[in-house]
Protein backbone atom coordinates (compact mmCIF):
# COMPACT_ATOMS: atom_id res chain seq x y z
CA UNK A 1 0.00 0.00 0.00
CA UNK A 2 1.99 2.81 -1.21
CA UNK A 3 -0.65 4.94 -1.80
CA UNK A 4 -1.01 6.67 2.46
CA UNK A 5 2.34 7.01 1.85
CA UNK A 6 2.31 9.17 -1.23
CA UNK A 7 -0.45 11.47 -0.16
CA UNK A 8 0.88 12.10 3.29
CA UNK A 9 4.51 12.72 1.04
CA UNK A 10 2.49 15.54 -0.78
CA UNK A 11 0.59 17.26 2.63
CA UNK A 12 4.40 16.60 4.82
CA UNK A 13 5.41 18.60 1.10
CA UNK A 14 2.98 21.44 1.93
CA UNK A 15 4.15 21.43 5.58
CA UNK A 16 7.70 22.31 4.25
CA UNK A 17 6.45 25.38 2.01
CA UNK A 18 6.83 27.48 5.22
CA UNK A 19 9.58 26.55 6.58
CA UNK A 20 11.63 27.06 3.41
CA UNK A 21 9.85 30.31 2.32
CA UNK A 22 10.75 31.72 5.76
CA UNK A 23 14.78 30.17 5.47
CA UNK A 24 14.93 32.02 2.12
CA UNK A 25 13.47 35.73 3.38
CA UNK A 26 14.04 35.78 7.31
CA UNK A 27 18.03 36.46 6.65
CA UNK A 28 17.29 39.26 4.20
CA UNK A 29 14.74 41.15 6.37
CA UNK A 30 16.85 40.88 9.35
CA UNK A 31 20.00 42.37 7.18
CA UNK A 32 17.45 44.88 6.32
CA UNK A 33 16.30 45.63 9.62
CA UNK A 34 20.57 45.57 10.70
CA UNK A 35 20.40 42.88 12.61
CA UNK A 36 21.92 40.22 10.45
CA UNK A 37 23.80 39.21 12.88
CA UNK A 38 20.92 37.93 14.44
CA UNK A 39 18.97 35.57 12.17
CA UNK A 40 18.20 32.25 14.14
CA UNK A 41 19.68 30.07 11.97
CA UNK A 42 19.84 26.59 13.93
CA UNK A 43 15.57 27.39 14.31
CA UNK A 44 15.42 28.10 10.89
CA UNK A 45 17.08 24.59 9.61
CA UNK A 46 15.02 22.86 12.91
CA UNK A 47 12.01 24.23 11.65
CA UNK A 48 12.68 22.45 7.86
CA UNK A 49 13.85 19.25 9.49
CA UNK A 50 11.23 18.83 11.77
CA UNK A 51 8.62 17.57 8.66
CA UNK A 52 10.97 15.50 7.03
CA UNK A 53 11.83 13.79 10.19
CA UNK A 54 8.56 13.28 11.56
CA UNK A 55 7.74 12.11 8.06
CA UNK A 56 10.54 9.00 8.19
CA UNK A 57 8.93 8.10 12.01
CA UNK A 58 5.70 7.57 10.82
CA UNK A 59 7.16 5.91 7.70
CA UNK A 60 8.49 3.67 9.59
CA UNK A 61 6.13 3.35 12.64
CA UNK A 62 3.12 2.96 10.25
CA UNK A 63 4.87 -0.26 8.24
CA UNK A 64 3.71 -3.62 8.72
CA UNK A 65 0.10 -1.69 9.96
CA UNK A 66 -2.99 -1.82 8.37
CA UNK A 67 -4.07 1.14 5.93
CA UNK A 68 -6.02 3.20 8.75
CA UNK A 69 -3.50 2.97 11.14
CA UNK A 70 -0.66 3.89 8.45
CA UNK A 71 -2.81 7.33 8.19
CA UNK A 72 -3.93 7.27 11.45
CA UNK A 73 0.54 7.57 12.35
CA UNK A 74 1.27 10.19 9.30
CA UNK A 75 -1.68 12.61 10.48
CA UNK A 76 -0.15 12.69 14.39
CA UNK A 77 3.07 13.10 12.42
CA UNK A 78 1.68 15.68 10.17
CA UNK A 79 -0.62 18.09 12.81
CA UNK A 80 3.17 17.26 15.68
CA UNK A 81 5.03 19.35 12.66
CA UNK A 82 2.76 21.93 12.14
CA UNK A 83 2.44 22.39 15.96
CA UNK A 84 6.30 22.47 16.38
CA UNK A 85 6.46 24.75 13.43
CA UNK A 86 4.24 27.23 15.47
CA UNK A 87 6.45 26.61 17.96
CA UNK A 88 9.73 27.44 16.08
CA UNK A 89 7.27 30.71 15.04
CA UNK A 90 7.11 32.04 18.26
CA UNK A 91 10.40 31.58 19.14
CA UNK A 92 12.49 33.44 16.78
CA UNK A 93 9.97 35.75 17.43
CA UNK A 94 10.74 35.58 21.18
CA UNK A 95 14.44 35.69 20.58
CA UNK A 96 14.22 38.65 17.70
CA UNK A 97 16.60 41.51 19.01
CA UNK A 98 14.76 45.01 19.22
CA UNK A 99 14.87 46.62 15.78
CA UNK A 100 16.74 50.22 16.23
CA UNK A 101 16.59 52.67 12.98
CA UNK B 1 -39.36 -54.23 35.27
CA UNK B 2 -37.89 -51.81 37.97
CA UNK B 3 -40.56 -51.70 40.06
CA UNK B 4 -43.54 -53.38 40.55
CA UNK B 5 -47.01 -51.52 39.88
CA UNK B 6 -48.97 -51.55 43.00
CA UNK B 7 -52.02 -50.00 41.20
CA UNK B 8 -53.14 -48.58 38.00
CA UNK B 9 -52.44 -44.82 38.77
CA UNK B 10 -48.94 -46.03 39.40
CA UNK B 11 -48.97 -47.62 35.76
CA UNK B 12 -48.13 -44.02 33.52
CA UNK B 13 -45.62 -43.35 36.07
CA UNK B 14 -43.81 -47.23 36.31
CA UNK B 15 -43.64 -47.41 32.38
CA UNK B 16 -42.41 -43.37 32.27
CA UNK B 17 -39.72 -44.45 34.73
CA UNK B 18 -39.06 -47.72 32.66
CA UNK B 19 -38.39 -46.32 29.49
CA UNK B 20 -35.33 -44.44 31.47
CA UNK B 21 -33.94 -47.62 33.23
CA UNK B 22 -31.77 -50.27 32.42
CA UNK B 23 -32.01 -53.80 33.40
CA UNK B 24 -29.00 -54.36 35.79
CA UNK B 25 -29.08 -50.59 36.63
CA UNK B 26 -30.68 -52.07 40.56
CA UNK B 27 -27.24 -54.47 40.86
CA UNK B 28 -25.23 -51.22 40.03
CA UNK B 29 -27.17 -49.19 42.75
CA UNK B 30 -28.60 -47.47 40.29
CA UNK B 31 -32.30 -47.35 41.64
CA UNK B 32 -33.73 -43.96 40.16
CA UNK B 33 -34.49 -43.18 36.17
CA UNK B 34 -31.14 -42.44 34.25
CA UNK B 35 -33.39 -39.13 33.33
CA UNK B 36 -35.93 -37.04 34.75
CA UNK B 37 -34.02 -36.19 38.07
CA UNK B 38 -36.43 -34.79 41.02
CA UNK B 39 -33.70 -33.07 42.58
CA UNK B 40 -34.43 -29.00 42.58
CA UNK B 41 -30.57 -28.37 42.76
CA UNK B 42 -29.69 -25.85 41.13
CA UNK B 43 -26.23 -26.15 39.62
CA UNK B 44 -23.93 -23.50 40.07
CA UNK B 45 -22.88 -21.33 36.87
CA UNK B 46 -19.10 -21.69 35.96
CA UNK B 47 -16.88 -18.66 37.38
CA UNK B 48 -17.32 -16.03 34.67
CA UNK B 49 -14.06 -15.60 32.71
CA UNK B 50 -12.17 -12.79 33.40
CA UNK B 51 -13.22 -9.89 30.68
CA UNK B 52 -10.60 -7.65 31.19
CA UNK B 53 -6.94 -8.90 30.51
CA UNK B 54 -4.80 -8.52 33.07
CA UNK B 55 -3.26 -4.56 33.28
CA UNK B 56 -5.90 -3.51 32.07
CA UNK B 57 -6.86 -1.74 34.85
CA UNK B 58 -3.24 0.11 35.38
CA UNK B 59 -3.80 1.22 31.72
CA UNK B 60 -6.91 3.19 32.57
CA UNK B 61 -5.61 4.39 35.22
CA UNK B 62 -2.58 5.48 33.31
CA UNK B 63 -4.58 7.09 30.48
CA UNK B 64 -7.38 8.72 32.62
CA UNK B 65 -4.90 10.44 34.89
CA UNK B 66 -3.27 11.47 31.47
CA UNK B 67 -6.29 13.13 30.03
CA UNK B 68 -6.09 16.15 31.75
CA UNK B 69 -3.07 17.23 30.30
CA UNK B 70 -3.97 16.58 27.12
CA UNK B 71 -7.08 18.91 27.37
CA UNK B 72 -4.82 21.49 29.03
CA UNK B 73 -2.34 20.97 25.76
CA UNK B 74 -5.24 21.58 23.19
CA UNK B 75 -7.05 24.57 25.00
CA UNK B 76 -3.45 25.71 25.01
CA UNK B 77 -2.99 25.56 21.39
CA UNK B 78 -6.91 26.94 20.19
CA UNK B 79 -5.33 29.86 22.52
CA UNK B 80 -2.29 29.79 20.85
CA UNK B 81 -3.82 29.76 16.93
CA UNK B 82 -5.66 32.95 18.57
CA UNK B 83 -2.44 34.83 18.70
CA UNK B 84 -0.31 33.47 15.37
CA UNK B 85 -0.68 35.39 12.28
CA UNK B 86 1.07 34.57 8.83
CA UNK B 87 1.08 38.03 7.76
CA UNK B 88 1.43 37.35 4.02
CA UNK B 89 -0.61 38.58 1.91
CA UNK B 90 -0.43 35.59 -0.34
CA UNK B 91 -3.82 33.40 -0.67
CA UNK B 92 -1.70 30.05 -0.58
CA UNK B 93 0.52 30.81 2.79
CA UNK B 94 -2.52 31.91 4.05
CA UNK B 95 -4.27 28.83 3.30
CA UNK B 96 -1.67 27.12 4.28
CA UNK B 97 -1.38 28.51 7.76
CA UNK B 98 -4.62 28.28 7.99
CA UNK B 99 -5.06 24.53 7.82
CA UNK B 100 -1.55 24.29 9.72
CA UNK B 101 -3.41 25.62 12.57
CA UNK B 102 -6.35 23.25 12.63
CA UNK B 103 -3.91 20.43 12.30
CA UNK B 104 -1.99 22.17 14.88
CA UNK B 105 -5.31 22.64 17.34
CA UNK B 106 -5.94 18.91 16.55
CA UNK B 107 -2.59 17.16 17.59
CA UNK B 108 -2.99 16.77 20.88
CA UNK B 109 -6.47 14.73 20.40
CA UNK B 110 -5.33 12.77 17.52
CA UNK B 111 -2.05 12.20 19.69
CA UNK B 112 -4.17 10.61 22.54
CA UNK B 113 -6.81 9.03 20.24
CA UNK B 114 -3.83 7.38 18.05
CA UNK B 115 -2.12 6.17 21.38
CA UNK B 116 -5.24 4.54 22.68
CA UNK B 117 -5.48 2.94 19.27
CA UNK B 118 -2.47 1.58 18.26
CA UNK B 119 -0.99 0.40 21.84
CA UNK B 120 -4.49 -1.36 22.72
CA UNK B 121 -2.27 -4.53 22.86
CA UNK B 122 1.08 -3.29 24.20
CA UNK B 123 2.11 -3.06 27.90
CA UNK B 124 0.86 0.26 30.45
CA UNK B 125 4.75 1.33 30.08
CA UNK B 126 4.73 1.58 26.16
CA UNK B 127 1.31 3.32 26.64
CA UNK B 128 2.47 5.70 29.04
CA UNK B 129 5.68 6.03 27.37
CA UNK B 130 3.51 7.65 24.12
CA UNK B 131 1.09 9.79 25.91
CA UNK B 132 4.20 10.99 27.59
CA UNK B 133 6.48 11.99 24.45
CA UNK B 134 3.27 13.52 23.16
CA UNK B 135 3.14 15.90 25.87
CA UNK B 136 6.74 17.35 25.38
CA UNK B 137 6.44 17.60 22.03
CA UNK B 138 3.13 18.92 21.96
CA UNK B 139 3.67 21.96 23.91
CA UNK B 140 1.88 24.89 23.23
CA UNK B 141 5.04 27.46 22.94
CA UNK B 142 3.54 30.25 21.62
CA UNK B 143 1.15 30.48 24.60
CA UNK B 144 3.64 29.51 27.14
CA UNK B 145 6.32 32.42 25.43
CA UNK B 146 3.80 34.83 25.69
CA UNK B 147 2.77 34.47 29.17
CA UNK B 148 7.07 34.44 30.14
CA UNK B 149 6.96 37.55 27.91
CA UNK B 150 4.45 39.33 29.80
CA UNK B 151 5.47 38.33 33.50
CA UNK B 152 9.07 39.50 32.47
CA UNK B 153 7.21 42.87 30.98
CA UNK B 154 5.20 42.72 34.41
CA UNK B 155 8.26 42.18 36.17
CA UNK B 156 10.09 45.08 34.65
CA UNK B 157 7.37 47.33 35.10
CA UNK B 158 7.06 47.05 38.70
Amino acid sequence: MIVVPLVFAVLFALALVMPVSDLLALPEVYAFYGIGDAVPWAVLVAAIATPVVLYVLALLLGRGRPPFARALVFTVALAASFALYFGYVALVAAIQPPITF
Amino acid sequence: MVRSSDGPDDELGDSDDEALSWAGDEEQGRAAPRLGSTSDEVVPAAEPAPSEPPGSRRRSVVTGALVVPYLAITVGWILAVQQLSSGSVSIFTEVLWQFGEFLAMLAAPAWFAATLSLTRDSRPLVRLGWLALGLAVLVPWPVILRLLAALQTAGGAS
